[in-house]
């Protein structure tokens, strides 16, 4: 039986230690870089650093407006979290950073990411600077002509977790499940 | 005297064969929504006293508008146009007449055999639940004939009738569906009465079509839809139009990895013979793109859609919340489509699951969740082929352990709170470490779900086995 505990507990330090090499991996691979600071501007016209991201909890996803299906149905999803954590999700904030600038302006943002709650803030700002916070976080971006002229984007769907010293802790894939997805936003609360 | 013996008894058995073979003249499907479109399958069920028959002639009950028979090899058809006795509205235009009478002649089914007879029709113009008699007369050459015409009056047993016109029982779609959603108002879940129309051109049966409110602003929106092929002949969706945008395009939506990539489908969206093809949220749709006007819930969006083959169709959209999975009549779900029809088909294809908590959830609502009673799972913690999930339903609920096997998950028994102790699980035979895992997380789940549900699922009193083999 001690020898059956000790395996089990060497197989609960490996399972740990694989973990911590995968979050450390991540953690290089999406760890924003400092000289990367964007100066964008909120959805009621205020400018906004990098230093938003800091001090909570936050939720980050990119997306635009001419988007039909999974920036709608991920507003929606983020609702519905911040309707279901209540009091507990009050430290939380959630960024909606478009990755149309051109098209997206901050009044436009700002009718399309309250539409559905108070709780969603749109980013926008000059190209330049939302490039940098697509660099930044290894957003995927990119335009995608369409025959009557005009065009569509391409972008990563997964919305971002940042713990309160605006580092990654993680993402929840578009369209994950929404129990999931809730367990996630927990343990992000719980740490801070 | 044995033969005698042996022909007497032929006799009795000549004679009692009709009576033993009365099967009625039958339909298939035996209820139907009013507003659907169904394919009415008559089975003509033996021949006149031993003759075969020759002819089918069924006629169409008033409220199955604008029917189609299926052209059936070896029978000719003849179709009797004529005046409905009232107006119906279908997809906003008036129909007053159509075929009231089909005729399928020249063929032979043999007294020993049966056939079926297929019309399309939709079901229209019901207020209240109600039946369709489709009275059918069989004619066997000149010999003789059949005649399925007696119609129940209401309250009465059509089983006691001798010869009962075969009738399909029209349901009138409730007002408002009760939907299961995850007990808090999400803003995906509003139901609304009308229910997405179903419209029929040529061989391709389109239905379910909804969009989605658009958000302030948006200058995009998308179209969902169901094309089903009933025809042997490939068709080719080849471009979508509506007055609510100054280009409609079909698109399709895919997720390589996290990213979201969207094409514009130049080539059109193929429809195989005896295929369905859905555009659904997630994947193909029709996009609307400069949009006039917001796209409000509960209106509707005309679209005309045109077929290679099939030529020029319009179909009306609900539109539903701007989170919408499904068309509204579906009793929506918040995160999926797929929990929405599982719980009413009762069954549910888990390979559809993203994830083992997706199959587990779906699983158990397919399993459990009734309109009445809906089912609330939560706290699923997984280990390896082992799971726990949470589970309330109206005042009761408890715990679920499952195991995964070459089918998917399935539950091998609920209890309560007996299913938190590791001890308890490896007793059940759950291996030590995945019992200690699945109490672990088991723990750290239910400390974030509301502590009401968590006492919920304490109650399950004792054990009840649903699957002794799979542990």
């Amino acid at each position: 039986m001690p020898t059956l505990k000790m395996v089990r507990t060497g197989l609960w330090l490996a399972v740990a230690a694989l973990a911590a090499i995968a979050l450390v991996a991540v953690f290089l691979l999406k760890s924003p870089v400092a000289s990367d600071t964007f100066n964008l501007t909120d959805h009621d016209g205020r400018p906004v650093t990098q230093a938003v991201l800091s001090g909570q909890p936050t939720l980050l996803f990119f997306g635009f407006t001419h988007c039909p299906d999974v920036c709608p149905t991920t507003l929606s999803e983020m609702t519905f979290w911040f309707e279901t954590l209540g009091e507990a999700g009050k430290p939380l904030k959630a960024f909606f950073v478009t990755v149309d600038p051109e098209r997206d302006t901050p009044e436009i943002m700002k009718g399309y990411v309250t539409a559905l709650t108070d709780r969603i803030i749109g980013l926008t700002g000059p190209r330049a600077e939302i490039d940098k916070a697509i660099a930044a976080w290894h957003i995927y971006a990119k335009k995608v002509p369409l025959s009557d002229g005009g065009y569509t984007m391409d972008h990563t769907a997964s919305v971002f977790m940042l713990n309160s010293k605006g580092e990654f802790e993680g993402t929840i894939a578009y369209r994950e499940d929404t129990g999931t997805a809730l367990e996630k936003i927990r343990k992000l609360l719980a740490k801070g | 005297m044995h033969k005698f013996v042996s022909t007497g008894l032929m006799a009795i058995s000549l004679i009692s064969v009709p009576a033993l073979a009365l099967a009625h003249a039958g339909v298939s499907p035996k209820t139907a929504d009013n507003g659907t479109t169904v394919r009415a399958v008559i089975t003509v069920p033996h021949g006149c006293d031993g003759a075969a028959t020759t002819d089918v002639i069924v006629k169409l009950p008033e409220g199955f508008v604008s029917a189609k028979p299926m052209v059936k090899a070896g029978w000719d058809v003849t179709i009797s146009k004529g005046a409905y006795a009232r107006t119906y509205s279908v997809h906003g235009s008036d129909v007053t007449e159509g075929a009231l009478e089909v005729r399928w002649s020249g063929g032979n089914v043999p007294d020993d055999q049966i056939d079926e007879f297929v019309i399309q029709g939709s079901i229209q113009g019901f207020e209240a639940e109600g039946a369709l008699p489709f009275i059918t007369t069989q004619l066997c050459g000149t010999t003789g004939s059949v005649a399925w015409d007696q119609v129940a009056a209401p309250g009465e047993d059509a089983h006691a009738l001798e010869h009962p016109a075969p009738a399909i029982a029209v349901t009138v779609a409730a007002a408002s569906d009760a939907h299961h959603d995850h007990g808090a108002a999400a803003p995906a879940t509003h139901d609304h009465g009308a229910m997405a129309g179903s419209v029929t051109v040529g061989a391709l049966e389109i239905s379910g079509a909804f969009t989605r409110a658009t958000l302030p602003g948006a200058k995009v929106g998308g179209g969902f839809l169901t094309i089903v092929n009933t025809g042997g002949e490939a068709d080719r969706l080849i471009s979508a139009a509506s007055p609510v945008s100054a280009e409609t395009q079909l698109h399709e939506m895919a997720m390589e990895g996290e990213v979201m990539k969207m094409r514009e489908l130049e080539n059109g969206i193929d429809i195989p013979a005896g295929a369905t093809v859905t555009l659904q949220p997630g994947g193909m749709h029709v996009m609307f793109m400069g949009l006039s006007g917001s796209l409000e819930e509960g209106k509707q969006v005309p679209v005309t859609l045109t077929f290679e083959k099939a030529g020029t169709v319009e179909v009306l959209l609900d539109i539903g919340p701007a989170g919408a999975d499904a068309p509204a009549h579906g009793g929506m779900d918040h995160g999926s489509m797929d929990h929405s029809s599982m719980s009413h088909e009762g069954t549910y294809d888990q390979s559809m699951a993203h994830s083992d908590s997706e199959a587990i959830e779906g699983l158990l609502k397919s399993t459990f969740d009734t309109p009445e009673a809906p089912l609330t799972v939560a706290g699923i913690v997984v280990s390896g082929e082992y799971a726990i999930a949470g589970w309330a339903q109206s005042n009761t609920g408890g715990r679920a352990l499952l195991r995964k096997g070459h089918h998917g998950w399935a539950v091998h028994l609920c209890s309560g709170a007996a299913l938190k102790d590791a001890a308890n699980l490896a007793t059940i035979g759950v291996p030590s470490e995945a019992a200690a895992a699945l109490a672990a997380d088991l723990a750290s789940a239910e400390a974030g779900l509301d502590a009401a549900l968590v006492a919920q699922f304490d109650m399950f009193d004792g054990t009840m086995m649903v699957d002794e083999d799979l542990i």
